[in-house]
């Protein structure tokens, strides 16, 4: 086997990622390229009558329907959650990482919400935030606002109610993965940070928060993806109530294909869905040069 | 047998490629990269773990000449359905009935679809609405009833059965009476000083008695859910939601006073909870009345359940039953919802359909007597209503008022006109906009209306 | 990012008592308030969790009782009984062997491909990542019927084949251990290289140990993924024997009502084996750090 240095690097490369990669091809891509298809026809899940291709009359629907512009908005204020959650669990992570008491035991602590049942997400949530009687709005009113929100109750604040529960759930799972990127940073590093107390606020910012950037660019990219496809949590919190104050995009989609078989149509949304993505992702693909830190 | 055997060559083929690939492109990266690495070949290593965790349980085979029969449905088995299949095994011993239970929620009828679509083992099945039994028939999924001669459905439960035709055929045989109507608490009546409400009684009565039975912390009426609160408006339109010229009818003033006197009940009277407060206080609604925190609750004869239930609902008082209110008076065609369910299918790929329409008939005929304690009542006019009754409150005839029960549950409506049920995507729609407009203690009625019917409208639009 | 403050505590404590306590003192305050502080929020993250805890405890309606009663007033193991008792193990034994072969497989192909993409130089492979990252964008809902009509055809439709399969292949897990693998400094690669070792011993023997908690960070969360997958286990698994954790917890949910105290005792058993795991995977994070210190 004589062959030159570049063309066994690429052999090489190629048969690394070859493994992961045809069985991405079969279960993610060729489900992709049907459901590309199948976007131009007006497929129901059901229907046995010959499919018709109608082109682009799913996308003229997507753009005329109010749902549409509804989930939308409800999604974009649902990706608020994304950064939130992110910068409380740098916080942390550093903290967790740093000389306290019972070390373990918090940590998995803040990982439970990640894998408790989301029927008691729901419920202890809903009681929470339950506007007259819960605890939080107890606490809003003891500390002097006469009218705190009515959360999960009114159209107007229930997708800020979903948000809170988002950064909430997510947090354990940021939290982790920011444990292990800070297990990388030499420990020296930090040890002078802890010995200066002082200037240890310096050290996080000037130390810390560069060498963990990839996995904060990482933490956005991925959390926003993640959350622009969550649906699960929302559909046992609230169905996507009051009225559709809690309808995101996904929800909308899964509702299109599982309640209404309508696949086309499903597709269709779907396919828009992916195009936010892909615009939010470059954005930040192309600005990650601007502060993410590489060696 | 022989798609039996398809099948399984063609998964092992299916695992054997994508394993195979995997296993070789492992090995290839091990010989081609590193000559001097010992090939562990990790890949095939885990593949063939893989290749022994498979079950391959799609065999179903009748053994000794008994036929197997599996019946899909949505009450638990433990409610009813495994007695029922005990009662008919024991009976028939050469015909076997299996009775395997999906949640009716849409991911549970998605899994009955695709198992319908990819299966033969499912015989029997229930149907929970008809928009979803539409789409079965659609789909080619459900034998058509008119194959067994004898069978007459209408003959069989009346007219009520008419919503359940598809293309004017039927494909089901709805077994069950599943009326909705209104439980009251007979000492809250007492107290106030009023009567049993009439039978023809109407919107403004309704919101008179909520006021006057709603006392402390007792609330007047509490629903079910959302769509027991506005029920008055599919009642009055029957099954017609289009004018003449094919628009949306929602803008008929019987909406805005319906929607309306809810709106100020919650809001004015404060005889019914807010329905936000209500839904994200995640309210055990039967409890609710049970344990006398309301006076009225609007649901429908499931409530047995709990009611018959003494230990986990405790409570002292009298059961009275009323009709859903009327919105006017002199409304003539109003239909109480006094539907059929529970409608019974076979599969159009059964292998075996006249054993299963066997059960069918034995199920609709009484078979399905163990789930009346939960308030089913057999359809069938082969069986004695009574009967079904007694069954259903299961010995504790004092706690009902029996005249209520029985001129509530079977009381008669007019014919129906139409009996196309509502597309869901526009009845989900006309659930959210009632819905913003119900939390919203300053929501305008009359904008609902406006977005209720120009939503519609565009949907009727695009399904031109 | 920047503009956090680095936690009540340490400025506050910090500032107030510089003068007149010791270097000693101070850092011993400091961790007991931060200790302290985070105790507190670990509280409200834990709440649903021992609400699932008592209610499992809980008899009929108690659940409803207001304000909630996060002890049970008259507990009983009537539920946790129940459970197993109607065949719970099955679910249990399904869904364990299908976490743990989709974990396994997953985590070692993924840190295969992202190897391949993070430290192996080669044409087109910055376009094939984009590729990945395009697919980790599809929503998964529209994946689903394509999936089945394939698994349909394949006859991998009812196995555990239809969940095995697709959950060896993940384009997150490349994702997240390409960003560790690429933290790696060159330098300690090359000079392996130098020796004559190929990519293979590489990655066995340098990039796999020194990216341990980033592996074990990744293994954690496919198993709890697949531990939890509700959607693919509901449409492809049928039959009642090769129902996972997650199909089983449907059972608990009535005609009307949801029946919590049974659910919440299942939930509590289906909850163990992810903190196992996560304990189990959290020492090992820890002493890769021990193993691996000497970097950079």
């Amino acid at each position: 086997m004589k062959m030159s240095w570049s063309k066994r690097q690429k052999l090489a490369g190629y048969l690394f990622i070859a493994p992961n990669m045809i069985g991405i091809v079969i279960f993610f891509l060729i489900p992709a390229i049907i459901s590309f298809v199948v976007m131009f026809t007006d497929l129901d899940f059901l229907s046995k009558a010959p499919v018709n291709f109608v082109w682009f009359d799913n996308f003229v629907r997507v753009f005329g329907d109010e749902t549409f512009y509804t989930a939308l908005k409800n999604t974009f204020i649902f990706l608020l959650a994304v950064p939130v959650s992110i910068a409380i669990a740098v916080i942390l992570a550093i903290l967790l990482n740093n000389k306290i008491y019972f070390k373990p035991v918090l940590r998995a602590m803040y990982f439970m919400p990640y894998i408790t049942s989301s029927v008691a997400i729901a419920f202890v949530w809903s009681l929470l935030l339950q506007p007259s009687t819960g605890p939080i709005n107890g606490f809003l009113r003891s500390i002097g606002i006469s009218d705190p929100p009515r959360w999960l109750a009114s159209t107007e604040t229930s997708m800020y109610g979903i948000d809170i529960i988002m950064v909430w759930y997510t947090l354990g799972f940021n939290m982790i993965i920011y444990l292990a990127a800070l297990q990388e940073i030499p420990t020296d590093l930090l040890e002078a940070a802890r010995i200066d107390g002082a200037r240890s606020w310096q050290t996080v910012r000037r130390i810390i928060l560069p060498l963990i950037s990839p996995t904060t660019f990482f933490l956005l990219i991925t959390g926003l993806m993640g959350a622009i496809k969550t649906f699960g949590l929302i559909q046992a919190i609230t169905q996507g109530g009051p009225g559709d104050s809690t309808v995101v995009l996904s929800l909308f989609v899964y509702r299109t294909a599982f309640s209404y078989y309508e696949l086309g149509y499903a597709s269709a949304i779907a396919w828009v869905l992916f195009m936010i993505v892909l615009v939010i992702t470059a954005i930040q693909w192309f600005g990650q040069k601007k502060w993410v830190y590489s060696n | 047998m022989s798609e039996e055997t398809n099948k399984r060559l063609s998964r092992r083929k299916f695992v054997v490629l994508t394993g195979g690939a995997l296993a070789a492109s492992g090995l290839l990266a091990a010989c081609g990269d590193s000559p001097t690495a010992t090939a562990p070949a990790p890949t095939a290593g885990s593949a063939t773990t893989a290749a022994g965790a498979g079950t391959a349980t799609t065999a179903a085979a009748s053994s000794g000449g008994v036929i197997k029969l599996q019946m899909w449905g949505g009450v638990p088995a433990e409610s009813g359905p495994q007695k029922v299949a005990d009662a008919w095994n024991a009976a028939n011993p050469g015909i076997q009935v299996e009775y395997v239970r999906f949640v009716n929620d849409d991911p549970g009828n998605l899994k009955l679809d695709t198992a319908l679509l990819a299966t033969q083992d499912i015989d029997l099945f229930m149907n929970y609405a008809t928009q979803k039994l539409q789409k079965r028939v659609q789909g080619g999924l459900v034998l058509d009833l008119a194959t067994f001669k004898d069978l007459d459905i209408e003959a069989k439960v009346g007219d009520l059965a008419k919503p359940w035709k598809i293309d004017g055929k039927y494909y089901t045989f709805p077994t069950n009476i599943a009326p909705a109507y209104y439980w009251l608490n007979k000492s809250a009546l007492d107290e106030a000083g009023l009567q049993s409400p009439a039978l023809n009684w109407t919107l403004d009565d309704f919101k008179n008695y909520a006021l006057k039975m709603k006392k402390g912390s007792r609330w007047g009426f509490v629903p079910w859910d959302i769509g027991t609160l506005y029920a008055m408006i599919d009642n009055s339109f029957g099954y017609v939601y289009t004018k003449p010229d094919g628009t949306s009818r929602y803008d008929d003033p019987i909406v805005k006073k319906t929607l309306q006197t809810i709106h100020d009940m919650m809001y004015v009277d404060k005889s019914i909870i807010p329905w936000g407060e209500q839904s994200s206080a995640k309210l055990a609604v039967d409890a609710t009345f049970f344990k006398n925190e309301a006076a009225m609750l609007g649901a429908g004869a499931w409530i047995f359940r709990s009611s018959n239930n003494l230990k986990d609902y405790p409570h002292d008082f009298v059961s009275v039953f009323a009709s859903v209110p009327r919105v006017s008076s002199d409304q003539t065609n109003y239909w109480q919802p006094i539907t059929l369910g529970d409608a019974l299918s076979i599969s159009s790929k059964s292998k075996h359909p006249q054993e299963a329409y066997k059960f069918m008939k034995w199920y609709a005929d009484g078979g399905m007597i163990p789930l009346t304690v939960g308030g089913r009542i057999p359809a069938s006019k082969d069986f004695n209503q009574d009967d079904a009754v007694k069954a259903m409150l299961a010995g504790n005839d004092k706690m009902y008022d029996l005249n209520s029960v029985k001129s509530v549950i079977f009381n008669k409506n007019p014919p129906l006109t139409s009996t196309t049920a509502l597309d869901t995507q526009v009845s989900d729609m006309i659930k959210e906009e009632v819905e913003k407009y119900f939390v919203t203690p300053s929501g305008n009625v009359d904008t609902t209306i406006g977005n209720i019917v120009r939503r519609h409208n565009d949907f009727i639009k695009t399904k031109k | 990012m920047n503009q956090i403050a680095p936690g009540p505590a340490q400025t506050a404590t910090g500032r107030v008592t510089t003068t007149f306590l010791s270097y000693q003192q101070r850092r011993f305050i400091s961790k007991l308030v931060l200790t302290f502080i985070l105790t507190f929020l670990a509280i409200i993250m834990v709440l649903p969790f021992v609400w699932m805890i008592s209610t499992s405890f809980k008899t009929g309606n108690e659940v409803f009782n207001y304000p909630v009663e996060w002890l049970p007033a008259h507990p009983v193991f009537d539920n946790h009984i129940k459970v197993w008792a109607e065949g719970f193990l099955t679910y249990y034994l399904n869904s364990l062997k299908i976490s743990i072969i989709c974990m396994t497989g997953s985590t070692f192909f993924g840190a295969l491909a992202a190897y391949g993409f993070s430290r192996i130089e080669f044409k087109g492979r910055d376009q094939i990542f984009f590729l990945y990252l395009a697919m980790l964008m599809i929503p998964p809902q529209i994946l689903f019927v394509p999936r089945f009509i394939m698994f349909n055809w394949a006859g991998i439709y009812n196995t555990h084949w239809a969940l095995i399969l697709p959950g060896q292949f993940t384009i997150f897990g490349v994702f997240l251990l390409r960003q560790f693998f690429k933290g790696i400094p060159r330098e300690i690669s090359e000079s392996a290289a130098v020796d004559g070792a190929g990519h293979l011993r590489i990655f066995f023997q340098i990039i796999l140990p020194l990216a341990k908690p980033a592996l074990v960070t990744f293994a954690i969360l496919d198993f709890t993924w697949n531990w939890n997958d509700y959607e693919n286990a509901l449409v492809f698994l049928v039959n009642r024997d090769l129902y996972t954790v997650p199909l089983g917890l449907t059972n608990f949910i009535g005609e009307h009502n949801v029946d919590y105290n049974g659910m919440m005792a299942a939930a509590v058993a289906a909850i163990i084996p992810m903190v196992i795991v996560f304990l189990i995977g959290q020492k090992f994070i820890i002493q890769g750090v021990a193993n691996t210190g000497v970097k950079g």
